[in-house]
């Protein structure tokens, strides 16, 4: 009997055969993804691991050292300064930056003339390649600088932009946010531009106005771009390190240090690899908790929707 | 059939990529490392055929003169030493370059000896990535006539892991126009801080974007530059006590130098607006007419060569010292070479007699001279080291001068007084863990330089506290 329930019921291996005869091609054309991604992506994610148990050393050879770089991690204050820095620096891209792409994109697309030319505009800053942006801004933020030129226009105080503890994050984010406010804008605006033309129109035909029509058909048919906006600024700020390094190296006094930027010199500056690497897999390890706690908030937004 | 090849593909695809996640990333050709840091004998470099493969340090393209020099050196090394096969590698340990040598040697494509720094000293030697060289130095006949303060930034526990290029003592640099301009005197050599001070203020002009001075206040330069002072305070920051490392900068001479720092800030307001810079952002202000005085050794180059100032105009001065009479102690710096730890031993001795080839040889002279007569040709001015790597009494030394004698207005004359007390004073770095005290006080210079208000006192407190318990209390004498 129980023979031939077995030969009745295909085995999960048959099975695999089977799909692998129907999908060859398929697999075929995923080989070079499979290596890419296992050479480039999941190799240094696991040796991370590996290196973060060790007391890593090119010349003499690696040290099992447990969970000795996480003690010295932990112990060390810079640590818990990075982190707070690097909320901070996220938190003031979300208030600072994380609307204006959209609202950017809503006003190209309520326009009636020049939309093209206003694409072009906001994408503009966008290909300012990195060394020439930073080296902008530093002149822009100088303490004679065109930004304090402009203040004294209106009789304020010069600002301190890069040197005053309290004003050098805010310096960079507002930097940041211009750079990059443009290439998001047109993800909004691609999806602005996807929602039916017919549910505009039938709108006006009912007499909703420009604020009406954002509110009730724009926001809510583009708020699966917001999460995903969200997600992908929260990932991106969260390794954020090369405006701080260009622009303040850090400072003043780790006021700019984020955690990657103290990753970065643990490694690469004072050759210690096990701890930064310790210090890497934690934050894998938060930014892939963080993933799936607003993937699930999505699900269940849309499960509810 | 076809199901069979399905499966061979799919298994040799895991197998290249298993094969790409299993690099023990020690490849290469390099030596086998020991546990112990020793070097076993490597077959690709010292193989069958006797011959020995040597990585050697090629410059950049735009770099001509240089070019042709190396094309040269290797010419004729490789006549004297034909079994010798010469590879060229276009990597430099600069600022970005210290940045990838661990990534270099984990490759085994860090090349067979690489330029380096005497601030460097202390984290290559821990880190052993630098290969012991004092047999190949003991037997190197010209050992003695090689500048022994400058051997001595890489001895370490009684051994040799450098050969050095060059160095200095640490100096400043003055833009004379600028004082010309304003009308102010030039300060004597032997100044003071009071005297550096009144010579910031007399070219201050914060308004049209010029400072009196500049000091680093960015990176560990920040850290490295105040020593200077603290030693000239007379706190030598370390000390070794009943066999135990104790941080003495939390001292008056430490508070001294804090609140002299704190006054070029805030009281007297002679750094730049934007502070928070080190080289070559300083070097970049001073060839641009906007420092007065740079805290930088190589400010000649800047000024004369990058600046295009007259050479009357690019003065070079000693540190000063506290009050009139006390020591003007400076840091000692310089560029060395390191040869590469994973090198077999062939590969080694031949990288020493490759770095050592035109030392102390007439060839050292004429290749000298082809770079003078290329800043020549450029209408720059040639500034030779003011420590050579050889003793400036050495009878190679005169063959050097007299080679100088020749390009008169082309290679720069230091002036003897300058000479006189420049180097009088010269002191090594902190001995232990500098960088890690270095990045403590650019913490403190940096919160001094933000706050005004800053508790100088607790900051010290707070900083010897630190470096004593993460650093210093871990050293097994």
């Amino acid at each position: 009997m129980k023979t031939q329930l077995a030969a009745q019921k295909p085995t999960s291996g048959t099975r695999f055969l089977k799909h692998s005869r129907l999908y060859f091609w398929g697999l075929l054309f995923l080989i070079p993804e499979i290596v890419i991604f296992c050479v480039f992506l999941w190799k240094p994610i696991i040796m991370g691991i590996y290196y973060s148990l060790h007391d890593i050393n090119f010349i003499r050879g690696n040290t099992f050292v447990g969970l000795q770089n996480y003690r010295d991690i932990i112990q060390d204050e810079a640590f818990f300064t990075a982190i707070g820095n690097t909320l901070w620096f996220v938190f003031l891209g979300l208030v600072m930056g994380y609307w204006v792409p959209a609202v950017a994109a809503t006003a190209i697309s309520e326009l009636r003339k020049f939309k093209a030319t206003a694409r072009l505009v906001v994408y503009l800053p966008n290909i300012v390649p990195a060394v020439a942006l930073y080296g902008m801004w530093r002149w822009l933020y100088e303490p004679i600088g065109p930004l304090n030129d402009f203040l004294t226009i209106f009789q304020l105080p010069p600002v301190e932009w890069l040197t005053d503890k309290s004003v050098a994050m805010f310096s960079i984010v507002l930097m940041n946010t211009w750079h990059y406010f443009g290439s998001t804008a047109l993800i909004y605006l691609a999806a602005v531009m996807n929602i039916p033309k017919d549910l505009y129109e039938a709108a006006e035909m009912d007499g909703a106005g420009i604020w009406q029509r954002i509110k009730y058909i724009t926001l809510p048919s583009i708020r699966h771009i917001f999460l995903l906006m969200l997600i992908m600024q929260l990932i991106a700020n969260s390794q954020a390190y090369e405006p701080q390094l260009a622009m303040t190296g850090g400072g003043p006094n780790e006021a700019t240090t984020t955690y990657m930027l103290m990753v970065v010199d643990g490694a690469f500056k004072q050759f210690a690899f096990g701890k930064a690497s310790a210090m890497g897999v934690l934050l894998f390890v938060s930014l892939t908790l963080l993933s799936i706690l607003l993937y699930a908030l999505q699900r269940k937004g849309g499960d509810e929707s | 059939m076809k199901q069979a090849k399905i499966f061979m593909l799919l298994a040799l695809t895991f197998m290249l990529a298993l094969a790409g996640c299993s690099g023990s990333g020690a490849g290469g050709g390099g030596a086998q490392p020991e546990g112990d840091g020793t070097v076993k004998e490597n077959p690709k470099g010292a193989g069958q055929s006797e011959k020995v493969t040597i990585t050697v340090q090629y410059p950049p393209p735009d770099q001509e003169v240089d070019r042709k020099a190396m094309d040269d050196k290797i010419a004729r090394f490789q006549q004297q030493y034909p079994q010798v096969v010469i590879e060229k590698s276009d990597w430099f340990y600069s600022d970005g370059g210290a940045a990838t040598l661990g990534l270099k040697l984990a490759a085994g494509e860090a090349p067979s000896y690489y330029n380096t720094y005497a601030t460097e000293a202390k984290i290559l030697t821990d880190k052993g990535y630098a290969a012991d060289i004092t047999s190949l130095l003991n037997g190197y006949e010209y050992k003695d006539q090689i500048n022994q303060s400058l051997l001595d930034i890489f001895h370490v526990d009684g051994k040799y892991y450098a050969i050095p290029q060059g160095g200095y003592v640490m100096s400043v640099g003055l833009n004379a126009k600028l004082f010309r301009d304003n009308g102010a005197e030039l300060p004597p050599y032997d100044w003071t801080w009071e005297e550096m001070i009144e010579a910031a203020k007399s070219v201050n002009a914060p308004d049209k974007g010029i400072a009196g001075f500049a000091v680093a206040g960015q990176s560990n330069a920040a850290g490295w530059n105040l020593t200077n002072f603290m030693y000239q305070a007379g706190d030598f920051v370390e000390e070794v006590k009943d066999g135990k490392v104790t941080a003495t900068f939390n001292s008056e001479a430490g508070l001294k130098v804090l609140e002299l720092y704190r006054d070029l800030r805030w009281k007297y307001n002679v750094l730049p607006g934007d502070w928070n810079l080190a080289n070559p952002d300083l070097s970049n202000l001073y060839k641009q007419g906007r420092l007065g005085i740079i805290f930088h050794s190589g400010s000649l180059n800047t000024g004369i060569n990058d600046g295009g100032f007259a050479p009357e105009d690019a003065k070079i001065y000693p540190l000063p010292s506290m009050e009139k009479g006390s020591p003007n102690y400076a840091i000692t710096g310089g560029n060395f070479f390191v040869i590469n730890p994973q090198q077999s031993p062939e590969q080694q001795e031949m990288a020493f007699k490759f770095i050592t080839y035109d030392y102390f040889q007439d060839s050292g002279i004429e290749t000298e001279e082809l770079k003078i007569q290329e800043r020549q040709k450029n209408k720059q001015m040639h500034i030779p080291e003011l420590m050579p790597y050889y003793n400036l009494d050495s009878e190679y030394a005169k063959r050097m001068n007299e080679m100088y004698a020749k390009y008169p207005g082309v290679v720069y004359e230091y002036d003897p007084e300058f000479m006189k007390i420049y180097s009088s004073n010269a002191m090594p770095e902190p001995p232990f863990d500098a960088q890690e005290y270095y990045a403590i006080m650019t913490n403190i210079i940096q919160e001094i330089f933000s706050n005004k208000n800053a508790d100088l006192r607790q900051l010290l407190k707070d900083g010897a506290e630190k470096m004593q318990a993460a650093y210093l209390d871990k050293i097994e004498l």
